[in-house]
């Protein structure tokens, strides 16, 4: 499944979701995760993410049953999204 | 039955009674529900035969599902045999996601109760519950369903101790099982 | 489903934050996601220590080595967490037993001429005429099953795959050649090529073995002993045609590598870091490539044709149903 994950929380939290996302996704900028997950994995992602949730914290997941379903464009420096190589 | 019949389920009861000897296969909830659901699952489970990681997190996520309820129960091990989940009014409690899947989870929660009851003498009533469809539904071990349970039983010690695994046979449940992949190669 | 990645950079590998993080030497750290990692391939040179080891080993990772001049070195496998000793035993014993062992190796060669045929069939159709070899590889094929022993067998592959490489050089576009099969080391650029296509192959087949309880030691094919995964050996036959022979033909035909790619040393020819990276995207992209597999009812990628092979090797070992080695249906 495609996900994109973006986050909006206090300075001192954004560590917590960095953390938390950084071991499934990709981090493709300041509080912008993407992935290809399976929906088991998913499910994983989310149950994390409301155990960490506190009242200032905005995080917003979008998905798509197929990565293929949504394409991109990429401007400026920077890996391009699902990158197998470094 | 008397002492001397083969009646593999006795022998169950009585390795299971005694504290000192050990049933050849143990029988967990889980194994009911499989042999329920499909007696091929039930034998690849019994035999340690292991899916991967990847193939585990392919699947839906029902199994995380589950588990996210646990804190608004209190767990027992029995005999390291049976997991079960006790309500403060000491109902046996049995939760699912949802009731797609209602025959096997009716008999796991038989099973324990009968387990309590047949093995360790405790009486108790069981409550299905599916949190998620706001739906609650008792199970009692009554005549009828003692029966039931009991030629479950028997059907999982038969199968389990087959050589061979049971015939290859299409199922809805295929498409969502751990197994589908080892089990149709 | 979790990928594979590949590091041509050099740089640290640690464990950061419960993940993989990557200091290159040039360029800013960058983070792998671990949950979602297949397999590692190191192409550059890496320092790692056992922390890193050891968080590939607790999400088991399998790390796959490849040097400068000796393509693949090696590869670093994690322990399992739960080891089926009955799995191996039951290895043994089907490898012990010669009537099990010849009707193992038999289906896995009966399915690498398959393969092999089913790539000059593809061939045949565009241009080329191989009715000949199509026609020796059938009579191979039905020879294979007739076969008494795993050494007579072993002659029957080595014919087929004469006569399939004879093919090469025909369907490969000038100016690559291939005339002699040649490794170790290669001594031209197709040879170059395909060697580094072998050993991708066979890399696969080592990951998606790791993820059974299969010992990768104990082939069917392949006597142990050999310096190599017998196992992985055997399985990398039956995919080759697949994933290296097609993936060549498919590189070199469309121009997507050039002799600029390579570069001849004394010691033979080998692929540049840009030819590599080329050929490993194309590479990639192929293992995703998804068929409608008719036994599972839904569409599986090359990479999951691989790890179903094994499971149905797996399974044939525990309980004697039939070994359904992967043939080429589509």
């Amino acid at each position: 499944m495609f996900v994109l994950i973006v986050y909006d929380v206090p300075a001192d939290r954004t560590r917590i979701y960095r953390k938390l996302l950084r071991t499934r996704l990709e981090h493709i900028q300041q509080s912008v995760f993407y992935g290809d997950v399976t929906p088991g994995q998913l499910v994983d992602i989310k149950h994390d993410i409301e155990a960490q949730l506190r009242d200032d914290d905005s995080v917003i997941v979008f998905e798509a049953e197929t990565a293929g379903f949504v394409d991109y464009t990429a401007y400026g420096p920077g890996d391009e999204p699902g990158s197998r190589f470094t | 039955m008397n002492e001397n019949s083969n009646d593999p389920l006795e022998e169950y009861i009585t390795a299971e009674r005694d504290p000192h000897a050990e049933p050849i296969q143990r029988i967990t909830g889980l194994m009911v529900q499989y042999y329920e659901v499909c007696k091929r699952e039930l034998w690849f489970m019994s035999r340690g035969i292991d899916i991967d990681r990847g193939a585990a997190n392919i699947r839906r996520g029902t199994h995380v599902d589950e588990t996210s309820y646990r804190d608004k129960r209190r767990s027992f091990q029995v005999n390291g045999r049976i997991a079960i989940d006790v309500l403060d009014s000491g109902d046996i409690m049995e939760v699912k996601v949802s009731s797609k899947l209602e025959e096997p989870a009716r008999l796991q929660l038989l099973y324990y109760l009968w387990y309590l009851d047949e093995i360790l003498d405790i009486e108790r009533e069981g409550v299905l519950a599916y949190p998620r469809e706001r739906k609650r539904e008792r199970v009692t071990l009554t005549a009828e369903n003692r029966e039931r349970i009991e030629s479950v039983l028997r059907g999982v010690i038969g199968t389990v101790d087959r050589e061979t695994p049971p015939t290859l046979e299409k199922k809805p449940v295929c498409e969502a099982c751990l197994y589908q992949d080892l089990c149709w190669m | 489903m979790p990928n594979n990645h590949h590091i041509f950079a050099d740089g640290d590998l640690r464990r950061s934050e419960d993940t993989l993080r990557i200091d290159r030497l040039d360029g800013e750290p960058k983070y792998l996601a671990i949950e979602n990692l297949d397999s590692l391939y190191l192409h550059g040179q890496v320092t790692f220590n056992t922390r890193a080891l050891g968080l590939l080993n607790e999400h088991g990772v399998p790390v796959h080595i490849f040097g400068w001049n000796d393509y693949y070195r090696g590869s670093y496998l994690p322990k399992r967490s739960h080891v089926s000793g009955n799995t191996v035993v039951e290895q043994v014993r089907t490898y012990d037993d010669r009537s099990r062992r010849l009707g193992i190796a038999t289906d896995m060669i009966a399915a690498s001429i398959h393969n092999m045929r089913a790539n000059l069939r593809y061939y045949n159709t565009r241009g080329h005429k191989f009715t000949d070899v199509l026609d020796e590889l059938s009579a191979l094929k039905d020879r294979a099953q007739t076969e008494s022993s795993v050494e007579s067998l072993r002659g029957v592959e080595a014919l087929a795959r004469k006569a399939y490489y004879g093919c090469f050089d025909v369907i490969l576009r000038d100016p690559f050649e291939l005339t002699r099969r040649e490794y170790n080391p290669p001594s031209n650029e197709a040879n170059a090529l395909l060697s580094f296509l072998n050993a991708m192959t066979y890399t696969t087949c080592v990951s998606a073995i790791r993820k059974t309880a299969l010992d990768p030691t104990v082939g069917f094919m392949h006597e142990p002993g050999e310096r190599r995964f017998t196992l992985s050996l055997d399985i990398a036959d039956i995919f080759k045609p697949i994933l290296a022979d097609r993936v060549m033909f498919r590189l070199v035909n469309r121009q997507q590598l050039s002799f600029d790619d390579f570069e001849s040393e004394l010691d033979g020819c080998l692929l540049t870091e840009v030819g590599r990276a080329t050929v490993l995207d194309e590479y990639e992209q192929t293992l995703d490539e998804t068929v409608e597999h008719p036994r599972l009812s839904r569409h599986v990628s090359y990479k999951t044709l691989v790890q179903t092979d094994v499971y149905s090797l797996k399974k044939h070992v525990l309980t004697g149903e039939d070994y359904h080695p992967t043939e080429r249906w589509w």
